[in-house]
């Protein structure tokens, strides 16, 4: 679990500024309550090229792999703002 | 300590759009190509790019490379070299349709030739009128260049080894480099990567910088590790600014914001553009807005806690002009500054955007120090400085850079690699030791730094003290801040000394190349006098004698940072293209 906890958060650095910005909030909030097959299908939709995975995490398109459905449901409800970000 | 050792021909390290390029030629050449990358090729940080790529193709109206030619000069404030400039622009054509025919998905003409469009900057026979220029592929043109590129180099067997960290450049006695050592993230074991030829595409360190629009790979492990090697920094104080990036996180607030009637406002509530620029108020150009924002910032007019940004407030408008034309905007604004602009106005700060400087290459992609070129050393991209960008880099000359230079790095490493013996140099133990010391000070370092504490220290030093603009006792006052923190660099400490996946003895090592980009930074920033480009100084205004404070003659030169001494030396820029006239000196207005 450690190890697995510890590739996605190395995986979950990102071209893209915006997906290391929505990470960080995931990772320092709830990373540790994920179970291992959730952190497996994390992983798994981490694999997703940068653009497609921020626009499926930002709703503007829709999840068309089923068993990512769950994650992508999960990270948007775990990741949404409240508070301005500081000091990344 | 022994480690284990992989042999090549070519070593590059990094998978962005010039390391990739570079790998493409190489291995295509036949030649045993390795490229080391942190990420996965295609989520380097070239996915970011949107603009587009330039390149004089005329598809659509008459276009020349002298004319791009002229603008890239211009826009560097004539201290681009004008051998390199000319080099790359008369190039652009040809890689542009290199990678179309690598399956580059670009916006077409219904006559099936490659779209372009105008960008801020391009402009037809010598400043006269806008000229389209710009090839894209929708807003994704980095993201199709990377997948291109990356799929070319998978048909030409390119070696990458996906999630290794570089850790230091490898060097014989007599200078010539020999390789890296570099460390699996997966298992934590150092390997030395020995070839013949080792190119450096790693991208640049905006992340020296608290407010940034790179990505956090960004940290100029190139940079950091070259200049550990005793290779100077060029041009290190030119870095590009956005006047209007999220406070605290870095990601852009477009121009059209402002377009659609967004107001700046300090923390009186005052509309403060009105004082700086009474005509065009919050629409002025991006570095007036920029020098406006950090005057009030400094003269303790900033938002929040820290007092360290400005709001960009559309409260007063339409929220259905707010859903309908900047949707976006909102997201982003509600994402990562936690409010809805309907509501609340944006927290923006000028964010740092590109890196103009680098390892001091020529157009060759041959690294360069005191004349001569250091053997079997190659930078390209972002870390590098051919230096086609000069003081300011033109829109869409990042993509075009990478498949330039890209391109030439890799010709110049097979002509280099052809005339090697087969044998490989011996690498001096010493120099493995020394970068494993590095490693293993990390391991048993106890009362140390905390590594997130010191990024952010350095991070808020750069942005108060070097950003987008900037005064003489701050500059000097940040030298001294950043010495300081360099101490506790030297000292980090991390909990978790596992072997597997250490993220944060992987950010530690990061920290140890930010320092070194940081310290150049600063260095070069406080001791050129002048205003050039994005080098704006407080004490250099626009002035008849020195039109926008630029003092050509004392400072038409490039700066020259050495880690060795903190010392800075100087070089002439180069004036003379390779076959046109010269663009003569004049004052930079647009």
């Amino acid at each position: 679990m450690y190890e697995l906890r510890e590739k996605m958060k190395w995986r979950a650095r990102r071209g893209l500024l915006e997906l290391d910005l929505f990470f960080t909030r995931f990772i320092a909030n709830d990373l540790d309550a994920l179970g291992e097959p959730e952190l497996e299908k994390l992983l798994d939709l981490l694999t997703c090229d940068d653009h497609e995975l921020w626009a499926m995490l930002n709703g503007t398109q829709e999840c068309e792999v089923p068993h990512w459905q769950s994650t992508v449901a999960l990270l948007q409800h775990k990741a949404a703002v409240t508070t301005t970000l500081a000091g990344l | 300590m022994k480690v284990a050792k992989r042999t090549f021909d070519a070593v590059i390290v990094g998978a962005g759009g010039a390391g990739m390029r570079a790998a493409v030629t190489l291995a295509e050449s036949g030649l045993k190509t390795a490229v080391i990358t942190k990420v996965f090729p295609t989520r380097s940080h070239t996915v970011a790019a949107q603009g587009g790529v330039s390149a004089s193709l005329g598809n659509s109206e008459p276009d020349h490379w002298t004319w791009h030619m002229y603008d890239t000069v211009k826009g560097s404030d004539w201290l681009g070299d004008q051998d390199a400039i000319e080099f790359m622009c008369k190039q652009a054509p040809q890689v542009v349709v290199e990678l179309e025919h690598y399956g580059m998905p670009f916006d077409r003409l219904d006559n099936g030739k490659i779209y372009q469009r105008p960008f801020g900057g391009h402009m037809s026979n010598f400043g006269e009128k806008p000229v389209r220029r710009a090839c894209a592929a929708a807003d994704r043109t980095g993201h199709a260049m990377l997948h291109a590129l990356y799929q070319r180099n998978v048909r030409a067997n390119t070696q990458f080894f996906v999630e290794w960290l570089a850790l230091d450049l490898l060097r014989a006695p007599d200078g010539r480099v020999l390789g890296v050592l570099a460390m699996e993230m997966e298992t934590g074991e150092v390997t030395v990567f020995q070839a013949k030829a080792t190119l450096f595409a790693t991208g640049g360190a905006g992340r020296i910088y608290y407010s940034s629009t790179n990505a956090f790979i960004n940290t100029g492990d190139g940079v950091g590790m070259a200049a550990r090697a005793g290779i100077p920094l060029e041009d290190m104080e030119f870095w590009q600014f956005h006047p209007t990036g999220v406070a605290g996180a870095g990601v852009l607030i477009t121009e059209g914001v402002r377009g659609e009637g967004g107001i700046l406002r300090n923390s009186d509530g005052e509309r403060f553009m009105e004082r700086y620029a009474p005509n065009a108020k919050d629409l002025a150009s991006r570095d007036v807005v920029s020098r406006a924002m950090v005057t009030e910032i400094n003269e303790g007019r900033g938002c929040g806690p820290a007092k360290d940004h400005v709001m960009l407030d559309i409260t007063h408008l339409d929220p259905h002009t707010i859903m309908q034309r900047l949707p976006g905007i909102r997201e982003i604004s509600i994402q990562f500054a936690g409010v809805d602009p309907i509501k609340a106005p944006i927290p923006v700060v000028p964010t740092c955007h590109y890196q103009m400087g680098g390892i001091p290459t020529n157009y060759h992609g041959e690294v360069v120090v005191d004349g001569a070129s250091v053997a079997g050393f190659y930078a390209a991209g972002e870390c590098a400085c051919a230096s086609v960008h000069g003081a300011n880099r033109l829109g869409t000359n990042s993509l075009l850079d990478l498949l330039v230079f890209g391109k030439s790095s890799g010709e110049s490493m097979v002509e280099f690699i052809r005339k090697e013996p087969a044998a490989l140099q011996e690498v001096p133990q010493a120099e493995i030791d020394k970068s494993l010391a590095r490693v293993n000070r990390l391991n048993t370092q106890t009362h140390g730094a905390d590594v997130h504490e010191t990024r952010l220290a350095m991070q808020r030093t750069m942005q108060a003290h070097a950003g987008v603009f900037r005064f003489k006792d701050m500059l000097q006052q940040g030298v001294d801040k950043i010495l300081e923190i360099e101490k506790q660099v030297a000292q980090t400490e991390i909990k978790d000394k596992s072997q597997v996946w250490n993220t944060a003895r992987i950010e530690a090592l990061e920290l140890d190349n930010l320092i070194e980009v940081a310290k150049a930074t600063i260095v070069s920033a406080n001791a050129r006098t002048e205003s050039r480009g994005a080098h704006v100084r407080d004490d250099a205004p626009d002035t008849a004698e020195h039109p926008n404070g630029r003092d050509d003659a004392n400072w038409l030169k490039h700066s020259l940072w050495y880690r060795e001494g903190n010392r800075l030396d100087y070089k002439p820029v180069k004036l003379e293209p390779l076959t046109v006239e010269s663009i003569a000196l004049k004052t930079r207005a647009y």
